[in-house]
């Protein structure tokens, strides 16, 4: 058993193109719904809380990943936080150099054991410390659809 | 229920940058004739099938379907582990504990070069919903997690540095490494900013490549080799997917693959009983995470036995030998393999210029990637 010969020849290497178009919808379920609802309708961050082990998760869950009991009910929180994290990005997903890079921080949520992830906006790079607190910047009201990019970003409070 | 499962035999291709005269299914059946001729045997004497792969990497949808006619498994017990190889290694280790597979193949491969679009594969891993419409490459997660590291002070920049330095200086070594090469510590902190602060030569560069191992009974060991090496422990485990809930600093999941494995193994003082570790890097950083994750140093100690020279090739605890990811290359479900195979050679004492003196014990531990957190762990000795 073996190969016994190898194109030894560059010019003789055939490849085919071919691509996978695939397209999804991905259903939020309850607790996400109720999330991105309060975000749309009042502006406001709904987090829940296992009465199990007492963890609270933002954005609201349905049930908790820890003890995998039901999560009934949800509580506002701020929205507001500090920074744990955050990096400037350079390269678009095609990785060429991005002509603006991307200021994307992860912000411990205040009343919450979670982080959130978003970009950090109205602030330099070079001006960012771990530790910093912010708040949420969030689209108008009549431009809210219920998702992710109603949140602009977050901003030095 | 029997105690010991041997491997008995492995075949391998190098692992290039690129792989353009050979198709994925080459690699593989090259890999796969290599291992059965070292172990003496054909694929009808084969019981089982473990194949590693992952539908996006390969490009198929159901790419178990395409892992068998290249190993000599159509028709006969085959399956596929999503994971990395040393998932699949504990898989296969398994099926010959339950005394109902004697003899059992492992393979796993990376075609990286067919992908044209590996940032927005690696992205589809992100929650659809929460992480990745902001449309930023998932390489933020490594430069987020690095500068909280950093800020925690569990390493300084350059210690992470040592590393890249370390591993593609060790790769030069390696005949099957694609990425050898002499770097200083300021080509590395100069190279181009990513995600920052991880830069262009923090970052294992993807590689093609393909291993197949066979795995035995005790029993049968000394028919196929005069030199098995023995998998003494196994364990595995991942962290929340979620990146808002789970935790960023220390490595978890390999901390909990790591303790499995050293309990199966019966290893009470990894830092004293392991020889040598061949342990993720795919981000420099990553490297000082996982070994202090896996108790090797302690906290914030990985990052200083580094630039003192502790993991390099002749200290107390030689890492990545082979070269690691950043030296070998990323070779995505392979990248396990690659590492497994290091400790075989070295506990053969095959491993050349760069073998170990005395190594009795190794440690090989897998992390899926970014941004996943799934680890894998194989202990084993000669």
């Amino acid at each position: 058993m073996g190969l016994t010969e190898r194109i030894n020849k560059t010019d003789k290497l055939s490849y085919y193109e071919g691509q996978i178009p695939i397209e999804y919808v991905y259903t939020y379920g309850l607790g996400l719904e109720k999330f991105f609802r309060a975000i749309k309708d009042q502006g406001k961050f709904l987090a829940s809380t296992c009465k199990e082990c007492g963890v609270t998760y933002l954005p609201a869950r349905s049930f908790c990943e820890r003890c995998l009991v039901k999560i009934e009910g949800t509580t506002a929180v701020p929205g507001t936080g500090t920074v744990y994290s955050y990096t400037t990005v350079h390269l678009n997903m095609d990785e060429s150099p991005k002509k603006e890079p991307a200021l994307v921080a992860l912000i411990d949520m205040d009343g919450t054991d979670c982080r959130f992830l978003h970009y950090l906006t109205g602030v330099k790079a070079d001006k960012v410390k771990v530790g910093m607190k912010v708040k949420p910047a969030l689209k108008a009201k009549k431009d809210r659809k219920g998702h992710i990019e109603d949140i602009v970003g977050f901003q030095p409070s | 229920m029997r105690e010991k499962v041997a491997i008995a035999g492995i075949g391998y291709t190098a692992f290039t940058s690129v792989s353009p005269g050979s198709s994925y299914r080459e690699l593989t059946y090259e890999a796969a004739v290599k291992a059965y001729d070292e172990a003496g045997i054909e694929p009808k004497d084969v019981d089982s099938f473990i194949c590693t792969s992952e539908d996006f990497l390969e490009g198929y949808s159901i790419s178990d379907e395409y892992c068998n006619d290249q190993l000599g498994a159509v028709l006969k017990p085959a399956q596929t582990i999503p994971g990395d190889f040393i998932h699949s290694l504990a898989v296969g280790m398994m099926h010959v504990l339950t005394e109902r597979f004697d003899i059992v193949v492992v393979q796993a491969l990376s075609k990286a070069s067919n992908m044209k679009t590996i940032p927005e594969m690696i992205n589809f891993a992100l929650d659809p919903v929460l992480n990745r419409p902001l449309d930023i490459t998932a390489y933020m997660v490594a430069g987020l997690e690095m500068n909280r590291f950093l800020a925690e002070e569990r390493a300084t920049r350059k210690q992470c540095a040592a590393v890249v330095v370390k591993n593609k200086a060790n790769a030069l070594l390696n005949p099957v490494a694609a990425y050898g090469a002499r770097v200083s510590i300021d080509h590395v902190l100069d190279s181009e900013p990513i995600a920052e602060p991880v830069c262009l030569l923090d970052v294992a560069p993807y590689a093609d490549g393909a291993v197949v191992m066979v795995l035995c009974s005790e029993k049968l060991a000394p028919s196929l080799s005069d030199r098995p090496v023995w998998i003494n422990g196994v364990g595995w485990s991942s962290d929340s997917p979620t990146l808002e809930s789970r935790e960023w600093t220390d490595a978890v999941a390999v901390r909990l693959a790591g303790d499995m494995a050293y309990k199966m193994a019966g290893i009470a003082c990894p830092a004293k009983d392991v020889d040598l570790a061949e342990v993720n890097d795919e981000i420099s950083f990553k490297e000082l995470q996982h070994l202090e994750a896996l108790r090797l140093f302690d906290p914030g100690q990985a990052g200083k036995a580094t630039e003192d020279g502790r993991t390099s090739p002749g200290g107390t605890l030689p890492v990545n030998v082979s070269g690691g990811g950043l030296g070998v290359g990323h070779l995505f479900e392979c990248s396990g393999a690659q590492k497994v195979l290091e400790l075989v050679l070295q506990l053969r004492g095959e491993a050349g210029e760069r073998q170990v003196s005395d190594a009795s014990v190794g440690l090989a531990q897998a992390w899926r990637g970014i941004p996943s957190t799934s680890a894998a762990v194989a202990i084993l000795s000669n």
